[in-house]
């Protein structure tokens, strides 16, 4: 039987990559080396198989097709953008794993769009490489990663409680896996930012806060409670990713959250949080 | 409706090298082939950012479209063009310089 062994949320700020010393010193040292904490916490609770919750930002589906969730259950490469100190290449995924959560969700009314290939973007390839991958260095071996893609960043939007059932889904579908695998999942995606809009550069740290806090309590029913014009007026419409937070907290079971880093960078136009989600039934 | 018509174009011309290349040796004749009005199409070709987010066109395709092919790509002007005050000015960081 499979287990989820924890889970975190980290952003995934491209402009980190464009424009590294844009921030005060410490600011900078802080947010990269978050992601060092939370690497060597994944290779502390030695992961398996990660999966990584992440969003479109109108890269990869054009108005042809915008799946409202999606799972990568194949070939896995990326990310399709060229960013400097990103690499693209194959990224290994746990194939067996997530055509048993395609197959398990049909048992549950979860119709799961699939990607029998897939380039992953930047949500998924930065806490990729900067977690899991250094998580495998410490490790040294693999931890194959499922890409999991919700709608956040185009609408028509995934539902708050569509993400939490996909969470507890993904969790039922880990748990009945015939492997005695331990699976880390990651919700990706910043908290207020403002992308393309006339506010960008905005950051609203009591938004955030009020957000990791939730996280914290483990409070997911607080999370999901948002609607989509607060989270614009507060948050921005990069804060739709909150969504992707809630998928993560949901597949880890009674979660309590502690805040790893926070920090409010409006020369990379985000509010960057970084936490980590246990289970209290891992606990005890 | 026309949202989706400009979100059609836009994606292209963001990540469709093809389509990259046919407008900016063409740019009139490339939209020849969307429904658009010729309003519409004043928007894209002049990349007026703020009327086409006024029309419900997503920010990140605006902001995908600038960064590709506006003549300077330079996000200060664009968000200039998006109307920001003073105030949204001063917030401006050095990341989204050029």
């Amino acid at each position: 039987m499979g287990k989820i062994v924890g889970g975190f949320w980290m952003p995934h700020d491209p402009v980190m990559f464009v424009a590294p010393d844009a921030p005060p010193q410490e600011q900078r040292d802080n947010v990269w080396g978050a992601y060092e904490v939370c690497a060597r916490r994944m290779a502390e609770l030695d992961a398996t198989a990660a999966i990584i919750v992440g969003n479109d930002h109108y890269i990869l589906f054009g108005t042809q097709c915008l799946p409202r969730y999606l799972i990568g259950n194949g070939d896995v490469d990326g990310p399709i953008e060229a960013l400097p100190g990103l690499k693209r290449g194959v990224i290994s995924n746990h194939q067996a794993l997530a055509q048993h959560i395609v197959a398990e969700g049909e048992t549950q009314g979860i119709d799961w769009t699939v990607a029998r290939s897939f380039s992953v973007e930047h949500s998924f390839a930065i806490p990729h490489q900067l977690t899991v991958q250094a998580a495998e260095r410490m490790l040294g071996r693999s931890i194959p990663t499922i890409p999991v893609y919700l709608a956040c960043g185009v609408d028509p939007y995934i539902s708050f409680k569509r993400a939490g059932e996909l969470g507890r889904q993904i969790r039922a579908a880990v748990e009945s896996f015939d492997a005695d695998e331990r699976v880390v999942i990651i919700g990706s995606g910043g908290i207020s930012h403002w992308v393309g809009t006339v506010e960008s550069g905005r950051v609203n740290e009591e938004f955030d806060r009020e957000i990791l806090a939730h996280g914290v309590n483990g409070d997911l029913a607080a999370l999901c409670a948002y609607d989509d014009a607060d989270i614009l007026e507060r948050g921005g419409n990069g804060a739709m990713e909150i969504r992707n937070f809630a998928c993560a907290m949901a597949a880890v079971p009674n979660p309590r959250g502690e805040v790893i880093a926070y920090e409010a960078v409006p020369a990379w136009v985000t509010g960057l949080g970084f936490l980590q989600l246990f289970s209290q039934e891992s606990a005890q | 409706m026309s949202r989706n018509v400009l979100e059609r174009v836009l994606w292209q011309l963001s990540v469709e090298r093809a389509a990259k290349e046919r407008f900016r040796a063409d740019a009139g004749k490339f939209l020849a082939r969307f429904d658009l009005s010729e309003e519409e199409r004043q928007m894209v070709i002049e990349f007026d950012v703020s009327a086409l987010q006024r029309l419900g066109v997503n920010p990140m395709l605006t902001m995908g479209f600038w960064q590709e092919l506006s003549p300077t790509r330079d996000m200060a002007l664009y968000k200039e063009r998006l109307g920001a005050s003073d105030e949204q000015r001063a917030a401006f960081s050095a990341a989204l310089k050029g």
